[in-house]
């Protein structure tokens, strides 16, 4: 047997339909009809039920004092819970109606489909006649993003014996969507019922109506409650599994579609084409995806061993909200992916394209056409394209042209006979219920679109940075990620700026994926002031959530300078993702004023759960600007890459003296000039380096300076080259060319700022100069060496044999993170 | 029908009544939630001591209080009374439901009527979906799913490779058939005509058809929705779906194959000049819209006409303003004129006198662009031989 639950408050005549709909029923099961008066103050409405009741032994009524819909549906499932035989209730509102043989169906669905925890209906309204499609088909990531399941359903005694009740707080609407979301969690799944049964009454005063006034509320206390679905991947990853993102046909004949090209399915050309012309039929109930990219095995797996496969096919989506096209050509260089702005072709740049990306909306438009010459024509000739350029160090050889892939599956769709059928003549007479997009999804994933895949076990780490190259901030990155990796986690790196990526393969190894964005959006410091530092500007939402969608992925995020990425890290602690700013310098202005990103971090510190360090000495200084203790983690550097330490015996001849770093005012090379200057002809001077920022600096040539070193072992030769490294900087953080250049058995001079006392005890590991007085310190500290040099022999040792600073700091970052 | 007691009092522990069914009443003078199981009942006797309890309770709030005061004595014939009242109230309330039911139906058909007058075409049927024969046949029992709902549906077109004999069945996917089944009797190849009764009326159903016949049906072409296959194939039948207004009937098939109508979608696509012809899948119809000098020139070729023929189309002018539609069947030629007044559904005809293809020619005039007609099909109506 059933049950019919029908709640009553306020609809003390239409009620009677109501039930006289059920005591109709042609057939079926018997069944018991609860109706639970929930208080009505209307004595119509007593006096209907009452009747009712009295009139006919299977009604049962219930009275209670007025508590709202969910809790009078409760009363009625407990009610129908007393009788064992009692395989399912069904809510029937006061208002709605069932059609005859609903209860034959019922029972049908009951013994047909056992797995499913409940059956919902199209939605044929009445009264204000609509009639809406329920999807034909079960998708979690559609219920999460409209509630396509209406009260009106049948629910398997099964779901109730769980513990599931509707929820008395959701008293202004969607408590049925509510229960759905429960069901779900407690695993059952529902069934939409591809037939009329059930007659909605749609007024225009309905409650729903009112829901939808209340929509944002009602949806942020959903989201709330269930954070199980909205706040984690659960969502995302059921998304990626029931709506394909793209259809990657390569030049050798294979095609696939999913979510990510490493993973998709292979499908039979005849399947793509069936699946292709069902979408022209009935975009809403099909699964065919929405991008269409063309291009070579081969240039798929360049792309993969480049770590940034996940991240070109992201933003090959991102690419066709703009255009219908995007074209992406693969060159040699450093890694990098740049899209340009859209632009009008006339088919050259596909024609050498490496990949071609197409919006299936394209393809629909171009299919209207009735022969290949003309759909050819609107497909490629004068078209808007979005250009994508990739570099990465030496592409393989590409295999076949996308241009002819695209021919194919043009040619395959033509051929078909389905290419005939006015699919109009098909189209559902029923409105569609649209599948969920990415928007949709991204609404509920910080406001990105998710990533292409779920991501391995263990807690993932992402770091975020504006510039990578051979810097000392990313070297401390590169060091951090190995270390962590060593101990089981996985990194990721994040390159949200507007520069290329100028770094050695090594540098990307402990990482899993590269994701890269490139827009010069993502470089602008003209936000509003704090403590006397630009903030950076907001970028836009849609690059926003470009940058925040992959980074839900992650179990930590750090930012490394993204300073964009402050305005929306709220996105991603309210995901539970723990949140790290990590600090190097503070700068100076040309007045000396202190600047720099610590001050923003500053400004933001509420976000995030701890401020990472480089130096003890500026996490002491963040502690005084306000930063509570507990939130301070120093993670003092090491060496930026990994090598063994150096002992050396003591030298002959004159002594080497070398500068290494950028001729900027920072690094102060003048200062090192200088010295040169002053000392020339006693020792060897050499100088490597480049200008960044600032002015243009003379070097004088009989110093002939090298060029910025961009490798490990260019580091070493130049270390190993020298005796002796000054570091005459006007401000520091914690230099890494310090920690290199003690491992390699080099004696430093470094100006006392910053954190170089930590690196440095005057003397013992080294020599610090006073910075007011750098040049005149210096040359006396080298004369000195010149004629003691036992004493390189002795401070050189000490300053090399430190223990390694990564492993402890990853150790203290999974500790206090993780 | 057992009948159930409706007149059960609550009363006090010391209060003793014969003939009715009591309830005590002290579990519920302490009860804050009152969740009640049948009806209510018709009145509390309290004692004093009771009294200044049963004041202050939820149970006071939750009864009427007024009925505190119901005198023992004429309990029962309250009780024989409210068990009449009750049951001619129910009954009454049933067929106020079943009234406001079938108000809201006709309510529903006029609606319907309406929209047909203002958008169907004359003669009041129109072919909601077409799918033409292609390759293939079926045979035996064959059941379809339908995209269209059941409202006006009043007749199905099977195409048949021969002759035979057979049924179709409009069915609901559960349940009763919408109409008794109607038979198919094809004297050869071509369309033949199952037609209802009467339209389908009442609230939109899915349909399913079902076929049992042992002539051969044609397939119309392959399309990838599964759940719209005929029966153990991979494709539609060959169909013709009409719906008309609810009360009207459209016309027979006799001799089959020969009177038919074209409706809009069946029409070759136009070649038009100085104007647009937009084809509305929605309407079955063409929107006519002239230039801006208010003439439109617009022509479909190849028209087959099986013999001797009168051609009516089928127009209808939604503007404020009167429209001149001219039909010919060459070029140049002294058309026939048609004035469509205002707000108007006009049926313009041609007499072509031979067999063959023909081409219709159109002229569109108004006084200024700002007209908006509608085609929304040809009828060919064969001459008796």
């Amino acid at each position: 047997m059933i049950a019919v639950v029908i709640p009553v408050w306020h609809h003390p005549v239409l009620v009677d339909e109501a039930v006289l709909s059920c005591l109709a029923q042609v057939g079926g099961p018997v069944a018991e009809i609860i109706l639970v008066n929930d208080g009505c103050d209307l004595v119509q409405t007593r006096q209907s039920l009452e009747g009712w009741a009295a009139a006919h032994p299977e009604i049962t009524l219930l009275t209670q004092t007025n508590q709202g819909l969910s809790a009078a549906r409760n009363t009625g499932i407990e009610q129908a819970l007393k009788n064992p035989s009692c395989r399912g209730v069904f809510f029937l509102d006061a208002d709605n109606m069932l059609d005859p043989h609903a209860f034959q169906l019922f029972e049908k669905l009951l013994d047909t489909e056992p797995d499913y925890g409940w059956f919902y209906p199209q939605v044929d309204m009445f009264g204000m006649e609509v009639n809406y499609s329920n999807g034909n088909s079960w998708a979690l990531s559609r219920l999460a993003s409209i509630n396509c399941s209406d009260a009106g359903s049948l629910v398997r005694r099964e779901v109730f014996d769980s513990g599931l009740r509707f929820d008395t707080n959701f008293k202004q609407g969607f408590e049925d969507w509510d229960f759905w979301l429960g069901a779900v969690k407690h695993g059952f799944i529902g069934h939409p019922v591809i037939e009329s049964f059930f007659r909605y009454r749609k007024r225009p005063e309905s409650m729903v109506s009112g829901a939808n006034r209340k929509d944002v509320l009602l949806r942020g206390q959903l989201r709330a409650k269930h954070s199980w679905l909205y706040g984690t991947h659960r969502l995302p990853d059921a998304w990626n599994k029931e709506y394909p993102r793209f259809a990657i046909i390569t030049t050798d004949g294979r095609i696939r579609i999913g979510a990510h090209p490493e993973t998709a399915r292979e499908i039979s050309t005849d399947e793509f084409v069936a699946e292709a012309f069902h979408h022209r039929a009935n975009p809403a109930e099909s699964r065919f995806p929405p991008v269409l990219v063309f291009c070579s095995q081969e240039a798929v797996d360049a792309m993969a061993n480049a770590k940034i496969l996940d991240s070109l096919f992201y933003q090959i989506e991102g690419a066709l909200r703009h255009a219908p096209v995007a074209v992406v050509s693969i060159t040699d260089g450093p890694l990098s992916i740049r899209a340009h702005g859209k632009v009008a072709d006339d088919g050259t740049r596909l024609l050498e394209a490496d990949m071609i990306a197409l919006s299936t909306h394209h393809l629909n438009a171009a299919l209207d056409k009735d022969d290949m010459a003309p759909i050819i024509s609107y497909l490629i000739e004068g078209v808007t394209v979005l250009p994508l350029d990739v570099q990465i160090e030496s592409p393989t050889a590409l295999v076949g042209a996308p241009m002819d892939a695209l021919m194919d599956a043009i040619g395959a769709l033509l051929v078909s006979p389905m290419a005939s059928v006015p699919f109009r003549q098909y189209a559902n007479w029923r409105s569609p219920v649209f599948a969920p997009i990415a928007k949709d999804v991204a609404t509920c994933n910080a406001g990105g679109r998710p990533a292409l895949s779920p991501l391995g076990q263990g807690p993932h780490v992402g770091f975020a940075i504006q510039v990578f190259q051979f810097g000392g901030v990313e070297k401390c990155l590169v060091a951090l990620a190995a270390a962590l990796s060593k101990q089981g986690i996985t990194c990721h790196l994040f390159v949200y700026g507007i520069d290329d990526i100028n770094a050695a393969d090594w540098m990307f190894a402990p990482f899993e994926k590269i994701w890269i964005l490139k827009n010069a959006a993502l470089r602008e410091w003209g936000g509003s002031r704090y403590m006397g530092t630009n903030d950076a500007e907001h970028p836009g939402e849609m690059l926003m959530g470009d940058m925040l969608g992959p980074l839900t992925q992650m179990d930590v995020v750090v930012n490394c300078g993204a300073g964009v990425l402050n305005h929306e890290l709220v996105e991603l602690r309210a995901r539970g993702i723990r949140l790290c700013s990590w600090e190097h310098i503070t700068d100076s202005t040309a007045y000396g004023r202190s600047r720099g990103t610590p001050y923003i971090t500053l400004g933001y510190e509420g976000l995030f759960d701890k401020v990472l360090t480089c130096s003890v000495q500026l996490a002491t200084r963040m502690a005084a600007l306000g930063v509570p203790e507990s939130k301070l983690l120093p993670l003092p550097n090491g060496p930026g890459y990994e090598g063994a330490a150096q002992n050396r015996s003591a030298t002959a001849g004159p002594l080497k003296v070398g500068f290494l770093g950028r001729f900027d005012p920072q690094k102060q090379v003048d200062r090192f000039i200088e010295i040169a200057e002053a000392l020339r002809g006693k020792f060897e001077f050499s100088i490597c380096g480049g200008e960044v920022l600032g002015k243009p600096v003379h070097i004088p040539d009989w110093l002939s300076p090298q060029p910025p070193i961009k490798s490990r072992s260019d580091l070493d030769a130049f270390y190993a080259s020298i005796d002796v490294l000054i570091i005459p900087s006007r401000d520091e953080g914690l230099p890494l060319t310090i920690l290199e250049a003690q491992r390699a058995g080099v004696v430093v001079l470094a100006s006392n700022v910053g954190a170089v006392n930590e690196a440095i005890t005057d003397g013992e590991t080294g020599f610090l100069l006073n910075p007011t007085n750098v040049v005149p310190e210096a040359i006396a500290a080298l004369t000195r060496l010149d004629t003691d040099r036992s004493q390189l022999t002795r401070i050189a040792p000490k300053a090399s044999g430190k223990p390694d600073r990564w492993r402890q700091n990853a150790t203290a970052f999974i500790k206090s993170l993780l | 029908m057992a009948q159930k007691n409706v007149s059960r009092v609550l009363a006090s522990d010391n209060v003793v009544l014969d003939r009715v069914e009591t309830i005590a009443l002290a579990p519920w003078l302490k009860a804050d939630n009152i969740l009640w199981e049948g009806a209510l009942p018709v009145c509390a006797v309290v004692s004093a001591k009771d009294a200044a309890t049963f004041k202050g309770s939820a149970l006071a709030r939750f009864l009427d209080a007024s009925g505190v005061e119901v005198v023992k004595s004429v309990e029962a014939a309250l009780n024989a009374a409210l068990v009449r009242e009750k049951n001619t109230a129910a009954a009454l309330r049933a067929e106020a439901a079943a009234l406001r039911q079938d108000y809201m139906r006709l309510q529903q058909s006029f609606a319907e009527t309406e929209d047909f007058l203002n958008a169907a075409f004359a003669p009041t049927f129109t072919c909601a979906r077409a799918w033409e024969p292609a390759e293939g046949t079926v045979s035996g029992e064959v059941a379809q799913r339908l995209p269209v709902g059941s409202i006006g549906l009043v007749a199905i077109d099977i195409w048949a490779t021969g002759a035979g004999s057979g049924w179709l069945r409009i069915s609901r996917l559960t349940g009763p058939d919408f109409c008794d089944k109607i038979a198919l009797e094809p004297i050869g190849e071509g369309w033949v005509r199952a037609m209802l009764p009467l339209p389908l009326s009442g609230l939109a159903e899915d349909v399913i058809i079902r076929l049992e016949v042992d002539f051969q049906m044609g397939l119309s072409l392959p399309i990838p929705l599964e759940y719209m296959h005929a029966t153990g194939v991979k494709a539609p039948l060959a169909l013709r779906v009409w719906k008309g207004l609810p009360g009207c009937r459209i016309p027979e098939m006799e001799p089959r194959g020969q009177r038919f109508v074209l409706p809009a979608s069946a029409l070759p696509e136009p070649e038009v000049q100085g104007g647009t012809a937009k084809l509305m899948s929605g309407r079955d119809a063409y929107s006519l819209h002239p230039g801006h000098d208010g003439k439109m020139d617009f022509v479909f070729r190849g028209i087959e006409v099986p013999s001797a023929a009168n051609i009516a189309a089928y127009t209808q002018n939604f503007g404020p303003e009167p429209v001149t539609l001219s039909l010919a069947t060459t070029e140049g030629e002294v058309a026939r004129r048609n004035m469509l007044p205002p707000q108007s559904h006009v049926q313009c005809d041609l007499f072509v006198t031979e067999a063959g293809k023909v081409d219709l020619h159109f002229k569109l005039r108004a006084a200024s662009p700002l007209v908006s007609v509608f085609l929304r099909g040809v009828e060919i109506i064969p001459m008796a031989e």
